[in-house]
C-alpha cells in the first residue's frame, strides 16, 4: 500500500490551508504529523480520507487518484477531531452499529477492540455519560476495529491518562506490523518520537 | 443504506424526544382551544378539528381592510416547529457522526439519500402524531370522525360540507403533508448549500410572505384551507400536486450533486 500526495493545495475562502505539499507514505510505518494549531495537519488528514477535495494537486492511493477514481479510500479508519457517537447507545452498541455497515468483523472482534483500548465491553453505560478519556478511547476503537489499511488519528492521546497513552502506543505499534499505513498527529513531542518511524513537520500548510 | 437509515432514525429522532412531546401538547392544546371557541353543544369531528389547524387566512388581495388580516398562528407554529427539527440535525451529523458513515459507505450521495428519507419520515411522524391525538381526543369527547357541518363555516371560513371525501382528504392530509415535505426538502437543500440559518430564514420567509400574498411560488400557503378551496373548486389541484412533487424531486437531485462536491469539515 502506498499513498502519494503530489503538489496538494487547498484554498478555503482565500486562505491557503495546504500549500503545495508532496509526500509519500508506505505501509508498515507509523508517520507522525507535528505542527502548531492551524498548520494543516488535520486538513491534510481530511484530504487523505476523501472528506475534502484539493484545489490543486492529487492524492494517489496504490496508483488510483482519490476524488477521480474513487471518492473515499477503500479501507480506512479515522479519528479526526472529537469522536462522535450516539449518546443513547453504549460503547459496544455504537461500534456494533458501525460494524454492521460493512460486516467485516463480528461481535468477538468488537469486544476485543473495546478491551484493547482499555474499556469494558460489557459496560452498559451510555456514551452520553462517558468521560472525555472514555470517548477518546472509543473513537480510537472505532478507527481501528476493522483493521483498515489506512489509519488516521488526529490527537489520539488527548484526555488519556498515562496508562491509556501506553495502551494506545502498544496498540498502534502492533497494528503497524500489518500491511497498513498509520498517520498520527500529536502535540506531544515525546510521544510522537516514541511512536513514529518518521516525523513530518507542518507549518502554515507547508511541509517544513 | 440500511445502516444509514437506522442511524438517522436513532440519532436524528432520539434527540428530539422532547420535541415529539411538544408536538403532542401542541395538538392537544389546539383541540382544547378549538372546542372552547367553536362549539356549543356537539363536539367537533376529527375532520373539523384538523381543518381548524390548517384553515389559514385570506391574503391581502382578498380583504378590504388590513385590520381584517388574521395571522394563522397554528399553521405558522406547526410549520416553524417542523422547520426547527429539520434544521437541527443534518449539518451536525455531517460534521460529527456522519464522518463514520461516509468513510464506511464511501458515498456522500448515500449520506444525502439517508437525510432525504429522514426528512420525509420526520414530517410524516409529526403529522401522524397530530392525527392520532386528534382522533383519540375527539373519540373521547364523543365527536364523530368524518362529519363536517355547514354551520362550522363561521369558524372555519369555508363551507367544507360541500366537498367530497376526496376533497376533504386533500384539505386534511394530502396537501398539508405534501407541502410540508416539499418545504422541508427545500430547507434540507439550502442547509447543504448554505447553512441552517439561511435555510430556516428562507422557510420562514416563504411562510410569512404566504400569509400576506397568494402565489404558486409561495407554495406552503396552498396548504391553508381557505386558499386550497379555490384550487380544488377550479380543478387546479392536480397541477399543484405535480408541482410540489416536481419541486421535491429537483431538491433531492440538486442536493445529490451538491453533496458530491461538498467538503466535510
Amino acid at each position: 500500500m502506498k499513498i502519494e500526495i503530489q503538489n496538494a493545495t487547498k484554498i478555503i475562502k482565500g486562505a491557503v490551508v495546504l500549500d503545495d505539499i508532496s509526500l509519500t507514505f508506505e505501509s508498515g510505518k507509523i508517520y507522525g504529523f507535528r505542527g502548531k494549531n492551524g498548520s494543516g495537519k488535520t486538513m491534510l488528514m481530511r484530504a487523505i480520507a476523501g472528506l475534502i477535495t484539493l484545489t490543486n494537486g492529487k492524492i494517489l492511493i496504490d496508483g488510483k487518484q482519490l476524488g477521480k477514481d474513487f471518492s473515499f479510500p477503500e479501507s480506512i479508519g479515522v479519528l479526526i477531531e472529537n469522536p462522535s457517537f450516539i449518546d443513547s447507545y453504549s460503547g459496544y452498541q455504537n461500534l456494533k452499529a458501525l460494524a454492521d455497515i460493512k460486516h467485516l468483523i463480528g461481535e468477538e472482534d468488537i469486544r476485543n477492540v473495546i478491551s484493547a483500548v482499555g474499556l469494558n465491553p460489557d459496560d452498559k453505560k451510555k456514551y452520553g455519560k462517558y468521560s472525555l478519556g472514555m470517548k477518546q478511547r472509543l473513537g480510537i476503537a472505532a478507527a481501528i476495529m476493522e483493521k483498515p489499511d489506512i489509519i488516521l488519528l488526529d490527537e489520539p492521546i488527548n484526555a488519556l491518562d498515562e496508562k491509556g497513552v501506553e495502551d494506545i502506543r502498544k496498540l498502534l505499534l502492533d497494528l503497524r506490523n500489518g500491511n497498513r499505513i498509520i498517520i498520527v498527529a500529536c502535540h506531544d513531542r515525546e510521544e510522537l518520537n516514541l511512536l513514529s518511524d518518521e516525523i513530518i513537520e507542518l507549518a502554515d500548510g507547508k511541509v517544513v | 443504506m440500511r445502516g444509514i437509515i437506522k442511524h438517522d432514525f436513532v440519532a436524528g429522532c432520539a434527540q428530539f424526544r422532547r420535541m415529539i412531546l411538544i408536538a403532542f401538547l401542541f395538538f392537544v392544546g389546539t383541540l382544547m382551544a378549538e372546542n372552547n371557541i367553536c362549539y356549543d353543544s356537539a363536539h367537533a369531528s376529527v375532520v373539523e378539528s384538523i381543518l381548524y389547524i390548517f384553515q389559514g387566512n385570506y391574503p391581502l388581495a382578498e380583504i378590504t381592510d388590513v385590520s381584517q388580516l388574521e395571522m394563522p398562528i397554528l399553521w405558522i407554529a406547526l410549520q416553524l416547529f417542523i422547520a426547527y427539527i429539520i434544521g437541527s440535525y443534518p449539518l451536525y451529523d455531517l460534521k460529527h457522526y456522519g464522518i463514520n458513515m461516509l468513510i464506511r459507505t464511501r458515498s456522500k450521495r448515500l449520506w444525502w439519500l439517508g437525510k432525504v428519507l429522514w426528512v420525509i419520515a420526520t414530517v410524516l411522524v409529526i403529522y401522524l402524531i397530530g392525527y392520532v391525538v386528534t382522533f383519540v381526543a375527539v373519540a373521547l369527547m364523543g365527536g364523530s370522525i368524518f362529519g363536517v357541518r355547514p354551520d362550522i363555516q363561521m369558524f372555519l371560513k369555508v363551507d367544507y360540507s360541500i366537498y367530497s371525501s376526496v376533497g376533504l382528504m386533500m384539505f386534511c392530509f394530502i396537501i398539508p403533508v405534501l407541502a410540508s415535505i416539499t418545504l422541508s426538502l427545500l430547507q434540507l437543500l439550502l442547509i447543504i448549500v448554505f447553512n441552517e440559518a439561511i435555510a430556516f430564514g428562507t422557510v420562514g420567509f416563504l411562510m410569512l410572505a404566504g400569509v400576506f400574498y397568494d402565489s404558486a411560488i409561495l407554495f406552503p400557503c396552498i396548504s391553508m384551507g381557505v386558499r386550497l378551496s379555490s384550487y380544488i373548486l377550479s380543478g387546479g389541484i392536480l397541477k399543484i400536486i405535480i408541482g410540489m412533487i416536481a419541486c421535491s424531486v429537483v431538491a433531492i437531485v440538486a442536493g445529490a450533486f451538491v453533496m458530491k462536491k461538498k467538503d466535510v469539515f
